[in-house]
Parts: structure tokens; C-alpha cells; sequence
């Protein structure tokens, strides 16, 4: 198991509704999105070695999301914390 | 008294002692791994009681248990994500939530605020068991995200 973020290049705070911008790899094929406690996992199909624009998820200001970069032995996590557009 | 006889009334109380300790001992040990539910019995879990037969979840199940703190704490987000998706029921994958949730309140000098940001929402969002009372944590590491956001 490989610790969260190393080697990984992107945002750790998006606002409701934005995009998450993510470095890729030249063997990552996949990110992964999940929300930290449970919940579904969705699977984003990417192109290697160029970045990722993933649409943040339906959830509420506060939300903690999981991006997770490639899989198995070789995935990278970067934790985003998801702000409010309200004020 | 002979020495003969003390030697065995001694002898007698000896094992007298030990069989009535062990009895003790052992009635104790069973009533508070049985009050304190999953995660008592985590806390004291032997190597059989880690074994599942699913090599990943025997591994998480080591980290949340058995682990140094600073593994649990260098692998954590990776252990909560697992968690969350692979193994939400597993109660002793909670004693490694518990573990982290307080070394981030003992030791807040040394927050990983990644790792501070996926504890919170596991506990809010993941019913942790109450014996555990993450409930009374939960403030502090709020105060705690509060704290260290950019």
C-alpha cells in the first residue's frame, strides 16, 4: 500500500460544481473518485501522460473526495476537499 | 510444626493460590473482552483472531491493530479509502480510525491535513461503533480542520 499523494500533482481544494485538475502519468489509464466515509466509487476512463480534468461530484460543501490515479500497487491519492459556492 | 508439615501446607496454599488466580484471571478476562464489544476485542486481538483468510483485509487489520502509529499514520489515507469502499462493516478496521483520530489530537503539532480531512469524514459519515466514542473526538479534529485550512 502506497501512502496518499506521492508523486501525484493536483488540487486539495475545488469548489462545488468545479473540475479537478490532475497530472497524469504515462501508464495511468484510470481515476477513481469516491467520497471519504462511503459511497459509491466512480471510474473515469483518461488519457496517459497528460492531465485529467474530472468533473467534481454532486456532494455538499464539506465533502472529502478520494482521486484515486492508476490502481493496484501504483496508485496515487490525492484527498480534495470540496468548498461551498455559497456564501 | 515439623518442617515436613510446614513444607506441605505451604505447598498446599501454593497451588491453592495459583488455581483460584488463574480462575479469577481468566473469569476477569473473559467479561471485559465480552462488555467491550468489536473494539475491545480488537484491542487485545491475538494473530487468530486477525486471520481471515482475506489477505488484504488480514493486512489492514494488522495496521489498524498491530502497526506502529507511524505506519498507520504513513499509510492512513490509503487504509481509510480501503476501509471506506472494500471493508465499511469490519470492526476492527475501526480500532485504526480510533488509533489515528487520536495521535491527530495528541499530536497536532504533526497533522497530516489530508490524512486530518479523511478521518473527520469517515467518522461523520461511516457509523463508527460507540464503544469506540469517536463521537467525543470528533469536535477536536474539527477544530483541528478549522485550524489548518489554507
Amino acid at each position: 500500500m502506497q501512502g496518499a499523494g506521492e508523486g501525484l500533482r493536483g488540487p486539495t481544494v475545488v469548489p462545488q460544481g468545479g473540475t479537478i485538475v490532475v497530472g497524469l502519468g504515462p501508464n495511468d489509464t484510470t481515476v477513481e473518485i469516491s467520497q471519504a466515509g462511503g459511497g459509491p466509487v466512480t471510474k473515469v476512463k483518461v488519457e496517459p501522460g497528460k492531465q485529467a480534468s474530472i468533473p467534481v461530484p454532486n456532494v455538499p460543501g464539506g465533502a472529502v473526495l478520494y482521486v484515486q490515479i492508476g490502481t493496484g500497487a501504483r496508485a496515487r491519492i490525492l484527498v480534495v476537499e470540496v468548498i461551498s459556492t455559497l456564501n | 510444626m515439623t518442617s515436613r508439615r510446614a513444607f506441605l501446607v505451604a505447598g498446599g496454599m501454593f497451588t491453592a493460590g495459583t488455581v483460584l488466580g488463574g480462575a479469577c484471571g481468566y473469569t476477569i478476562g473473559v467479561a471485559v473482552g465480552g462488555a467491550g464489544g468489536g473494539g475491545a476485542a480488537a484491542a487485545g486481538a491475538g494473530e487468530d483472531e486477525l486471520k481471515t483468510g482475506d489477505a488484504e483485509l488480514d493486512e489492514l487489520r494488522r495496521l489498524a491493530v498491530k502497526a506502529p502509529i507511524e505506519e498507520l499514520v504513513r499509510l492512513g489515507v490509503a487504509f481509510c479509502r480501503k476501509r471506506d469502499i472494500s471493508y465499511p462493516s469490519d470492526a476492527i478496521l475501526w480500532r485504526g480510525i480510533d488509533r489515528l483520530a487520536r495521535h491527530l489530537v495528541q499530536d497536532p503539532s504533526a497533522v497530516d491535513r489530508s490524512l486530518l480531512l479523511v478521518v473527520c469524514a469517515t467518522i461523520e459519515r461511516g457509523s463508527p461503533p460507540a464503544e469506540l466514542r469517536l463521537d467525543g473526538v470528533l469536535p477536536e479534529l474539527n477544530s483541528l480542520r478549522k485550524a489548518t485550512r489554507k
